[in-house]
């Protein structure tokens, strides 16, 4: 910008005035930039702040839970280890404190927006502010699936194990990933991201494993599926002494 | 139990109000609770009757049945089930009729409510001693009745336990499990503390009606060993009786075992950890009287599929080790895992073993750091692999080899209590 100005004055100016409209040029330059500095600065300053206040509040809210036992709280009603033993890694503590990191950043974007752009700012923040139920809601639903789909995937394993059944696992696993598509379908719901293609991407979804599932064990396990069935049959219609191997405690 | 709470009174219906205030007091009144036993009621009622009036002419009796709201006709079957005269051989001057009443019990549905009706009726009646057993019964005698009640009147005791004869392979859970756990904590050996048929005095009926348990798992399935174990830890004066085979209705077979075991594991561990407090002061064990002649009963044949409990248990050790890992300590998950790949006809679990494994379900528990719906279910392959090994040992062991290898068991149960209550949550230095 500078180059340009300096060239645009350059040609037809006398020797003494060049000197001027470098002058002038610099004046200006230097007063816009004083213009626009304190702008660019504060915008600067509220992403900072906002990153370190949404760090702040993060580890105060980490701190918090593991002061009220957040996470020996969860793990007592959903299994202790399911983090680790279901691949899950993060604690629920850990979550809540990004999340809240994760919002308060965004906020703190918005106003930082609102500096440089104040219309276009406000607009954010106002898209935001009026998102935010919507974006709470869908990250209320994440975390229930975060926090349900262990303890499930878990019921399922231990119940398939008890009942004798050799894919247990898988079972668990099919469990698992159904709760998580339905719950992701009703955040993506929510959240108003191709609310129609979720839903119908998990009736599909929903479908599909049905009907491969129905196959598998139907075509791919025929054996297994008549003998369950002959089982099934078979203790209905049990005698007293068969069942009684361990029916009586 | 919780003896700082005092319970919701139990409404009683207005015809059960009314039976009440017509006999105003009876020194026995023996219980029958009953769900869909349209089938075997009436041999129960007769057997009872038979007994009351066989044993018990001196004293005024009744009978209390009450129902879990069934849609057969166990209704009018109680109703309608008349002793013939014949039953009796020996003359009577007068026959006058028992006193007989069916009712519909409230509260949530389980023989505990069904039973909880039944105390409250007898305490009101002031009756002396009770007997309750169960409706589905088939081998039920007259002789029942006055084993169950004898000792409580004529021999000044609290509360009769029975002792049935039964398969080697009948009644493993009560086996491996709840008579050591019982025997090694409260230490007293109760052979058969979930029986289903007990006897007791107004004394201990005094502390089940005033007992606030009517609201958790104990009116549901819990009530056998809570009333056991709520007689053990009030009173000295238990004793067994010997009532020959029990021979029950098939009920349930649907029902998964699996689910039994978590019932009765529950059940269990919850009454142990409730009375903690008194269990781990007992030191000295003490044998119980027992009453009743034993005799050799002809036992059915019990087929078992050992194979398929290996395979079970092969698959937890692979499937489910995170929930072994956290609910074992490591040294009883080696031996755990070091008893994969064993060949079903030769697999066994040591008894050692099986007690740490026990004794680990049972402090985990204690701690509540497990969801249960987890922790107790996940011990059904372990369960399973220890009953293996039991048939495995003692396919060729007569009743009373049986008896020498479960004595063995106990010991080692014994052995561990030791070091379980030094592990005992909030008890570690």
């Amino acid at each position: 910008m500078i180059i340009l100005m300096m060239l645009q004055t350059a040609p037809d100016a006398p020797p003494g005035s060049q000197a001027a409209g470098f002058q002038q040029s610099f004046q200006d330059f230097f007063a816009g930039l004083a213009r626009v500095v304190p702008t660019i600065l504060a915008f600067f300053v509220l992403v900072i702040l906002g990153l370190v206040v949404a760090l702040v509040l993060d580890y105060a809210l980490r701190a918090l839970l593991r002061i009220v036992r957040f996470d020996e709280i969860v793990s007592r009603l959903l299994g202790r280890e399911m983090w680790t033993s279901f691949g899950i890694r993060v604690r629920p503590s850990t979550v809540a404190g990004l999340g809240l990191r994760a919002l308060t950043a965004f906020a703190f974007l918005g106003g930082a927006f609102s500096v440089i752009a104040p219309s276009i700012g406000a607009n954010l923040l106002e898209s935001f502010l009026n998102y935010l139920p919507r974006l709470a809601v869908g990250f209320l639903i994440l975390c229930a699936g975060y926090l349900v789909s262990p303890f499930i995937g878990r019921t399922v394993l231990i119940a398939s194990v008890n009942a004798r059944l050799r894919f247990a696992r898988f079972a668990a696993w099919i469990a698992q990933a159904l709760v998580w598509i339905f719950l992701l379908a009703m955040a993506l719901e929510q959240l108003g991201i191709g609310a129609n293609i979720a839903a119908l991407t998990f009736a599909i979804l929903l479908s599909g494993l049905t009907f491969a599932v129905a196959l598998a064990f139907g075509l791919g396990a025929r054996d297994l599926a008549r003998k369950a069935l002959e089982d099934r049959l078979r203790d209905a219609t049990t005698s007293k002494d068969q069942w009684d191997e361990f029916g009586q405690v | 139990m919780n003896p700082a709470r005092t319970p919701k009174a139990l409404d009683l219906e207005p015809h059960l109000q009314q039976f009440i205030e017509k006999q105003k007091s009876l020194d026995i009144v023996v219980g029958i609770p009953s769900f869909h036993s349209g089938r075997t009621v009436a041999h129960v009622i007769r057997a009872v009757e038979c007994g009351l009036r066989k044993y018990f002419s001196n004293y005024s009796t009744g009978i209390v049945i009450s129902d879990g709201s069934s849609t057969d006709d166990t209704e009018s079957v109680c109703r309608l089930t008349q002793l013939p005269p014949e039953s009796l051989l020996r003359p009577t001057d007068t026959w006058t009729p028992i006193p007989r009443i069916f009712t519909r019990y409230s509260g949530i549905p389980g023989k505990g409510s069904a039973l909880r009706t039944i105390f409250e009726v007898a305490h009101r009646l002031h009756a002396r001693a009770v007997a309750v057993v169960d409706s589905d019964l088939r081998s039920i005698t007259a002789e029942w009745v006055e084993l169950l009640l004898g000792p409580i009147l004529w021999r000044d005791h609290d509360y009769c336990c029975p002792l049935y004869a039964r398969h080697k392979y009948d009644g493993t859970i009560t086996n491996s499990l709840v008579y050591p756990l019982v025997r090694a904590l409260y230490r007293r050996n109760v052979r058969q503390p979930i029986g289903g048929d007990f006897g007791f005095s107004s004394r201990i009926l005094e502390k089940y009606v005033a007992a606030d348990v009517w609201e958790s798992d104990v009116a549901r399935f819990g009530i056998d060993i809570w009333m056991t174990t709520t007689a053990l830890v009030n009173s000295q004066k238990v004793c067994q009786v010997f009532l020959g085979s029990k021979i029950h209705d098939p009920k349930d077979p649907g029902a998964h075992l699996s689910g039994m075991l978590q019932q009765v594991t529950s059940a269990v561990f919850s009454r142990i950890v409730a009375d903690r407090a008194v269990w781990s002061t007992v030191d000295q064990a003490k044998e119980l009287s027992l009453f009743g002649l034993p005799f050799a009963v002809g036992l059915d044949p019990i087929h078992v599929d050992v194979e398929r409990m290996v395979a079970t248990f092969e698959q937890a050790l692979v499937d489910l080790l995170p929930m072994l890992e956290a609910a074992l300590r490591p040294e009883t998950l080696r031996g755990v895992r070091a008893l994969a790949g064993q060949k079903p006809r030769s697999f066994v679990m040591p008894t050692e073993l099986w007690r740490d494994i026990v004794f680990d379900y049972l402090t985990e528990y204690a701690t509540g750091r497990l969801p249960q719906n987890h922790l107790l279910p996940s011990l059904f392959p372990l369960y399973l692999g220890r009953t293996a090994s039991w048939v495995r040992e003692t396919e060729r062991s007569s009743a009373s080899e049986v008896e020498a290898k479960l004595e063995e068991l106990c010991i080692s149960f014994d052995h561990g209590r030791r070091e379980l209550l030094a592990r005992w949550p909030g008890e570690q230095r």
